[in-house]
């Protein structure tokens, strides 16, 4: 038995070695250190009661008995206080471990909070810029266009055509910043003719790792035609990624995601159906408020609130619905736009 | 309902007057012959909760799935197992008439088995067969941990 605990140290030593800070290192080298003690007083009391015995000292064993036995009896509860500790702390620590987890998810997520919002700050400012410039080039073709116009009263014949010319293309350049400036005007941020399956494709490509990841199938029921709308291309692309990501999260592995597009009475509209666990309907009626998470911990509860911005600022609509034991379908639509050829 | 508080109201006053009548100032108690018994009996009953405990939280936490840990918990159950045997010794041990141990000069005490009782005793005496088993399960298992310390899981320290 001394032998044992004995060899017992020297490998928890060994351990502790290795892993100098462990709490379960620590343990077990109490643990070990209680059980030679232990040892100790068990196996050598036995031996001096045996030689006792021998020389006839019954007496003195009689004596000394009660102290090995308490001796026994306290590293009883020594183990037993570092086992009891241990458990409790090691609960502790476990927590610990799942809270250090969930704060890396949390800081990811604020992380491409942050970026999601830069961008957007970045393309607001390149517009505002844009605006600023538009009207600086204005004011100097209007005072061009009154001077023009005044010389054409003076009725200078001789170079009438040249100042009429110089009038058109001052009126043609001040119609460009006029358009130009309407089409910039906030919300419409570098707003595009965008197109629903190509940004879809994007976006599907986009979180096809994560998918992969968990062997999960994406099916993308692609419409046929071209279904045009007006809008931001990085915001759009992605608020549908941020839908998709969610959906494979909530999926087990192995799942389908089945993503269709299709041109109905609320203009374009794309549909993000799962199979998973789907959401519970008092959940489902706060989901779009901004710090609401299903995943508390997990996330910031941002994502859904931000997605139904981007989405709004478009003119469009977003629903999710959630029957039971089916999944979860979203079902986002963007008002249509035709070009003019 | 005044009536009850005017009884309990009553007592009290009395148990109060009985508590503060002088008695000797003789405090620490005296500990007599069974109760170091006891108390190792608690010590034994008390290990052999923690190991139970612990194998729950070992079974609970995946660390049964690992090698050395495996070992470390069987030992644990033996460990378990011994206190569980080593409690009912000594509860047998003082069922046992002390005319059953025989005395001889220069040898140890032998038993007179002539009744359940003795057989139970020299049996549950024999606890050696599993604490040994047990703590060398224990040790089996710290040496494989040590000799591949990625069997620590990891912690945040």
């Amino acid at each position: 038995m001394i032998l044992i605990s004995a060899a017992c140290i020297y490998h928890t030593r060994r351990i502790v070695l290795h892993h100098t800070q462990h709490p379960l290192a620590r343990y077990l080298v109490w643990f070990t250190y209680a059980l030679l003690i232990f040892a100790v007083s068990r196996s050598l009391g036995h031996i001096l009661k045996h030689i006792l015995y021998f020389l006839n000292m019954n007496w003195l064993w009689q004596k000394l008995s009660p102290i090995s036995g308490a001796i026994n009896s306290i590293s009883f509860i020594i183990i037993s206080a570092v086992t009891l500790f241990f458990g409790s702390m090691y609960d502790v620590m476990l927590q610990m471990q799942r809270d250090r987890k969930r704060i890396e998810q949390t800081s990811k997520e604020m992380l491409k909070l942050t970026n999601d919002l830069e961008n957007i700050i970045s393309e607001r400012s390149k517009t505002e810029l844009s605006l600023k410039l538009a009207h600086e080039i204005r004011n100097p073709v209007m005072v061009i266009g009154g001077m023009v116009r005044s010389l054409l009263k003076k009725g200078d014949d001789t170079r009438a055509p040249q100042f009429q010319a110089i009038l058109d293309e001052a009126q043609r350049l001040n119609e460009l910043v006029a358009n130009f400036e309407k089409n910039m005007i906030l919300p419409q941020i570098h707003y595009t003719q965008l197109e629903l399956n190509t940004l879809t494709e994007e976006a599907i490509e986009l979180t096809r790792p994560l998918a992969e990841q968990k062997k999960q199938l994406i099916l993308f029921n692609r419409n046929p035609m071209n279904l045009f709308f007006y809008g931001n291309r990085q915001t759009v692309i992605m608020a549908i990624k941020h839908i998709i990501g969610n959906a494979i999260e909530a999926c087990p592995e192995a799942s389908t995601i089945e993503i269709t597009t299709d041109l109905t009475e609320k203009g374009n509209t794309l549909i993000i159906e799962d199979n998973g666990p789907g959401i519970a309907p008092e959940m489902l009626e706060h989901i779009f408020e901004p710090f609401y998470t299903t995943q508390k911990g997990k996330t910031t509860g941002l994502g859904l609130a931000y997605v139904k911005q981007i989405i709004e600022d478009h003119r469009g609509s977003i629903h999710i619905s959630s029957p039971e034991g089916k999944g979860t379908i979203v079902t986002i639509s963007f008002p249509a736009y035709h070009p003019i050829k | 309902m005044d009536n009850l508080r005017k009884i309990i109201q009553y007592n009290m006053a009395w148990f109060i007057l009985f508590c503060l009548t002088s008695t000797d100032a003789n405090a620490f108690q005296t500990h007599g012959h069974p109760e170091g018994l006891y108390v190792h009996q608690a010590a034994h009953l008390l290990f052999a909760i923690s190991c139970a405990l612990l194998y729950r939280q070992m079974e609970q936490s995946a660390f049964l799935k690992k090698d050395g840990w495996r070992l470390i918990g069987n030992g644990i159950l033996w460990l378990f197992l011994w206190n569980v045997w080593t409690i009912t010794g000594h509860i047998i041990e003082e069922l046992l008439p002390s005319a059953n141990i025989l005395k001889a000069p220069n040898q140890q005490p032998s038993v007179y088995l002539d009744s359940w009782v003795a057989w139970g005793y020299v049996i549950l005496k024999c606890d050696h067969l599993i604490c040994v088993p047990g703590m060398y399960l224990i040790y089996k298992g710290i040496k494989k941990i040590a000799d591949a310390p990625e069997l620590i899981p990891r912690f945040p320290t």
